[in-house]
């Protein structure tokens, strides 16, 4: 038994090694073509300053007098598509929209706003992934606050990162958020998973595709050769894959002045979450691998599966801006977890155990079932 | 025993293989004999390739057994795989690794390692005639280079059958009377060989006995010269005719000398029997009567394309297209 698993091991490494010899015979071309799609993407994406739309607004009034009710009418009369505004009854409600991203930004009016000496009359919380919407809209409300309450001055808005604490209320901010983001801090998370994804998708799976049609399967199958070989060596040849186009994405987003709050740390953890989503692709080509007779064929289904999942992950814009049954999608979709914690890792610069442990969870249960498929659908294919 | 007798090496018995409705090989019962070259002649999609897959151990059997040197092939993949070597019609090397690397990642699946690895590697590329290029990307052989290597590569771990699908498919003259060496020699060597091409010439000239197959049948099996005997105890006559003349050439000729014939392409052949001169001179009276113009008459001993034609009803050549899709899809879809 134990003869047949370092049998079935010390075959998929010469596999590996084949596969890795190819790959090293066209470095150069290779790492080309891994840099240059990241690249290309974080050049034309992350200068475009977030234009936002009808970003939703919650305000709670615990004023609720006149000052706070002329202040409404205020950012009523100044919404002009840029936001809309709506009235949240409780602080406990308003958080747990700004969680879910029903709201994308929630300002709380405390009893005593309008009155000349507080400095916290209007609390302002945001959570980090609609970070670069709410910069969007947040001086616009603050000219808005400080045209109505000349007396506040600026420090009326405070972001959340300012971690203020609120003595007029019950509350207690819950909600982290790192320094101030843009959209290319936004961007760089979503383009590490999606290089991770596609990466996969024309690793072990298109070489096996490669190999079958150029008869190198068969020459491979007839050696005293365990099939799961085959499937463990394209595995470990995708892992490495994405090892070294994760690493690459991260060397360039840090040339383009992203910084990854986390440290070293960061690095390692953002490489966990890269390797449970590449696992979970990898099943997902090997599976279309073994269905499908073209490469071109493949590539046509495996991008008809990867770009939505990207899409629908919040890579590219934040959830939060999403159709209900839309977002709906977002959180069965595997991709999600991987941004996310990648996201939390470099923006928000915490990745507690309590979140990592089922994102990764999730990430493995997905790895998990399309691997074994994939074992499953290859031994059906040619024993 | 008699040890002068060469023992049946692969013994395949009531082999038959469905791919769904569709019955690839339909009853198969082979013996190949230990050290012959055995031919497989067959349009594409006739279950060549289907049987050897199944004597490969890369497909299973729907039922039927097949032993090599006795051990059944199901129940001792390990060991049958060690014995039997294969080189595809396709040539199969990486093009991206040097020739050495392309032997040694074969020669590492045959669990070779060290010194016997080194040795079996450096004796293949000189066998190839590749030495001095041991460490040039394959990808940038010519052809015949490229094949030699493929053909090492089959021979890697010394296996005493080798399988070889149309050997020569798609090479120049030169390279293929050089492949037809190589096999010969390797032959001489003591190695079993399992030939299928679609040249019937090489078969008939490599070959110490070979079957047809058509629909997953074995229509004929013998040496060459038995097989050609089925067609004619004398020579066979080919008389080309215009193509508007053909039909009505044959019914003359089937009326007036009651002789079978066969129609092909553009012209009618009859397997004359021993009067086969006599007979030739009455067909030309005949058609000169009928005031049929023949372009050209010929006269020859039969040739495997005549075996061919008799039993399948056309020649290898048109049999080859139609099929030739159907085969892939099989093989890949199940």
């Amino acid at each position: 038994m134990s003869n047949i698993f370092t049998s079935t091991l010390k075959k998929a490494y010469i596999l590996y090694k084949r596969d890795m010899l190819i790959f090293k015979s066209n470095i150069r071309a290779n790492l080309v073509r891994t840099i240059l799609f990241p690249l290309i993407i974080l050049i034309f994406f992350s200068n475009i300053g977030a234009v936002a739309h009808n970003v939703p607004v919650g305000v709670v009034d615990l004023a609720n007098n006149a000052n706070s009710y002329k202040f409404m009418q205020s950012l009523y009369a100044s919404e002009g598509g840029l936001f809309t505004v709506s009235t949240i009854p409780s602080i406990s409600q308003g958080m747990a929209e700004v969680t879910s991203g029903q709201v994308s930004l929630l300002l709380i009016l405390n009893p005593n706003v309008g009155t000349v000496s507080t400095s916290t009359g209007i609390l302002a919380y945001y959570s980090s992934p609609d970070a670069s919407t709410v910069d969007g809209i947040l001086p616009t409300i603050s000219s808005v606050a400080e045209e109505y309450y000349s007396g506040i001055g600026s420090k009326g808005i405070i972001p959340l990162n300012a971690k203020p604490s609120a003595p007029d209320t019950e509350f207690v901010p819950t909600l982290t958020s790192g320094l101030s983001t843009d959209y290319e801090d936004f961007l760089v998370g979503g383009v590490i998973a999606l290089v991770a994804v596609f990466g996969t998708l024309f690793g072990g799976g298109f070489t096996l595709i490669t190999d079958k049609q150029l008869g190198n399967l068969k020459a491979l199958l007839i050696t005293p050769l365990n099939r799961t070989s085959v499937m463990l060596g394209k595995t470990i040849y995708t892992l490495t894959m994405s090892v070294i186009s994760t690493a690459l994405v991260i060397v360039i987003s840090l040339f383009f002045g992203t910084t990854i709050l986390m440290g070293f740390v960061g690095v390692i953890w953002i490489f966990i979450l890269v390797l449970m989503l590449t696992l979970g692709f990898t099943g997902i080509s090997l599976i279309m691998a073994t269905r499908v007779k073209k490469p071109e064929i493949y590539a046509i289904f495996t991008q008809t599966i990867a770009l939505p999942l990207w899409f629908l992950s919040g890579a590219f814009f934040p959830a939060a801006s999403m159709p209900a049954w839309m977002r709906a999608i977002s959180t069965v979709n595997p991709m999600t977890y991987a941004v996310d914690g990648i996201r939390d890792v470099m923006i928000t610069g915490s990745y507690p155990l309590s979140t990592a442990l089922p994102q990764i969870g999730i990430l493995a249960i997905f790895a998990v079932i399309m691997l074994g498929l994939a074992i499953k659908l290859f031994k059906v294919q040619i024993a | 025993m008699n040890d002068r007798m060469p023992k049946d090496i692969i013994v395949v018995s009531g082999l038959i293989k469905r791919f769904g409705s569709f019955t690839a090989v339909d009853g198969i019962d082979l013996r190949i004999k230990e050290g012959e070259i055995f031919g497989l002649l067959g349009p594409n999609g006739a279950g060549k390739t289907t049987t050897i897959n199944m004597i490969l151990g890369l497909i299973d059997p729907t039922t039927g057994t097949i032993t090599i040197d006795g051990f059944n092939i199901l129940k001792h993949r390990e060991v049958i795989k060690e014995k039997m070597g294969l080189m595809t019609q396709e040539t199969v090397v990486d093009g991206d690794l040097t020739a050495k690397q392309n032997l040694e990642i074969i020669a590492e699946l045959y669990d070779m390692k060290g010194k016997d690895k080194d040795h079996a590697v450096d004796n293949a590329l000189e066998e190839a005639r590749l030495s001095e290029f041991r460490n040039a990307k394959a990808g940038s052989f010519s052809g015949g280079m490229q094949r030699r290597l493929n053909l090492v590569k089959s021979m890697i771990h010394n296996p005493s059958i080798l399988v070889l699908d149309e050997p020569t498919t798609g090479l120049d003259v030169q390279n293929r009377v050089d492949m037809w060496d190589r096999i010969r020699k390797l032959n001489k060597n003591g190695v079993t060989i399992i030939l299928t091409t679609q040249y019937l010439e090489e078969a008939d000239s490599l070959c110490n006995r070979l079957a047809i197959i058509d629909h997953g049948k074995i229509k004929a099996l013998g040496t060459p010269a038995e097989l050609k005997k089925m067609v004619s105890e004398g020579n066979v006559i080919d008389i080309s005719l215009r193509f508007e003349d053909i039909e009505k050439a044959a019914n003359a000729i089937r009326k007036n000398l009651g002789v079978d014939v066969k129609i092909t392409a553009d012209r009618i052949s009859i397997s004359a029997g021993k009067e086969d001169v006599k007979q030739l001179s009455k067909m030309v009276a005949l058609l000169e009567k009928e005031k049929i113009p023949i372009i050209a008459a010929s006269m020859h001993l039969p040739t495997l394309d005549d075996v061919f034609i008799k039993l399948t009803g056309s020649t290898i050549r048109d049999a080859l297209g139609e099929q030739q899709s159907n085969a892939s899809k099989v093989m890949w879809r199940r």
